[in-house]
């Protein structure tokens, strides 16, 4: 079964990543976090990994395989990342391991054995994970990514 | 292509984060198994970085926060100065049930925001040399 992978996430796969064209900003202001968060300051550079690299470079990938992974990331957000000791990043990591195990034993393989295409399913697969650890925070992460355009437009700016 | 000031700012503190991160994997690695893509372990260091100057480890088993590993983490922390290693109680039995809960190590203090009402017995009297209470917002 496949899911819908909004346009947004679609677009950041691969580093790819374009402003998306919605939510009107007042809906996305209204999105600010409620601390800390200065319009401008602080502005992380890579983004997330959508398979988390803490894990995936624990596995005995194909270098070619595991570039995938490397390159399947939000790009830049802007940082209200803070964690304060919360636990969502990790259940995610434990959705996405779910995902990898399931897609392991639906097509026989093992780890190394992984193609850069099987990676590139497996990255849509979780961008398109109807799984509310996975969901949840993808929005999160949308929400930031939408916010950093808005504010820096699709080049980044330059704070020079 | 221009780099700018502020690019080469960026990819110094990456540059800090990626050899803190693996440093603190490798303390960690000492007293439990890290987690896979394939295998439920332990515990994670987070492999983004977020903007912070400072490196996430979920921690998933309580033996993990015995006094030994965080004094080993803070010895290592002194080596970068204004860089902040946060520990966060994760543990999958109790995602939904116990608070957030964890601590930050940073070079010359540790903040302890360890809930202990919830933590089993054995866990409840750890104590960290040079700590204060806190919270998540310190």
């Amino acid at each position: 079964m496949s899911h819908a992978c909004p346009r947004a996430v679609r677009m950041a796969v691969n580093g790819r990543v374009k402003a998306p064209s919605t939510p009107a900003i007042s809906e996305v202001v209204s999105d600010a976090p409620d601390t800390n968060w200065v319009p401008g300051a602080q502005y992380a550079t890579e983004g997330h990994h959508w398979v988390p690299k803490g894990v995936y470079e624990k596995e005995p990938l194909k270098p070619e395989t595991k570039k995938v992974f490397d390159n399947a990331i939000s790009g830049p957000l802007a940082d209200n990342s803070v964690n304060r000791w919360n636990a969502e990043h990790r259940k995610y990591n434990d959705a996405v391991q779910e995902t990898f195990n399931a897609f392991l034993q639906k097509n026989n393989i093992a780890p190394q054995q992984m193609t850069p295409e099987q990676a590139q399913q497996l990255v849509e697969e979780v961008l398109g994970s109807p799984d509310p650890r996975i969901r949840g925070l993808k929005t999160k992460i949308m929400r930031q990514m939408l916010r950093y355009f808005l504010l820096r437009g699709p080049r980044g700016g330059d704070e020079d | 292509m221009t780099t700018t000031k502020n690019d080469r700012n960026r990819a110094e503190k990456i540059a800090i984060f990626e050899q803190l991160r693996h440093r603190v994997d490798a303390i960690l690695e000492k007293y439990g198994r890290p987690d896979s893509l394939s295998r439920q372990g332990d515990y994670t260091v987070h492999g983004d970085y977020n903007g912070h100057p400072q490196v996430i480890a979920f921690i998933g088993k309580l033996d993990m926060l015995r006094s030994a590993v965080i004094s080993e983490l803070h010895r290592l922390i002194k080596e970068f100065p204004g860089w902040e290693i946060e520990v966060t109680v994760a543990v999958r039995e109790h995602y939904d049930d116990w608070p957030n809960m964890g601590l930050y190590i940073r070079p010359h203090e540790i903040i302890d925001g360890l809930q202990r009402e919830y933590l089993p017995k054995e866990f409840q009297n750890i104590a960290y040399e040079g700590a204060r209470r806190g919270t998540a917002y310190d």
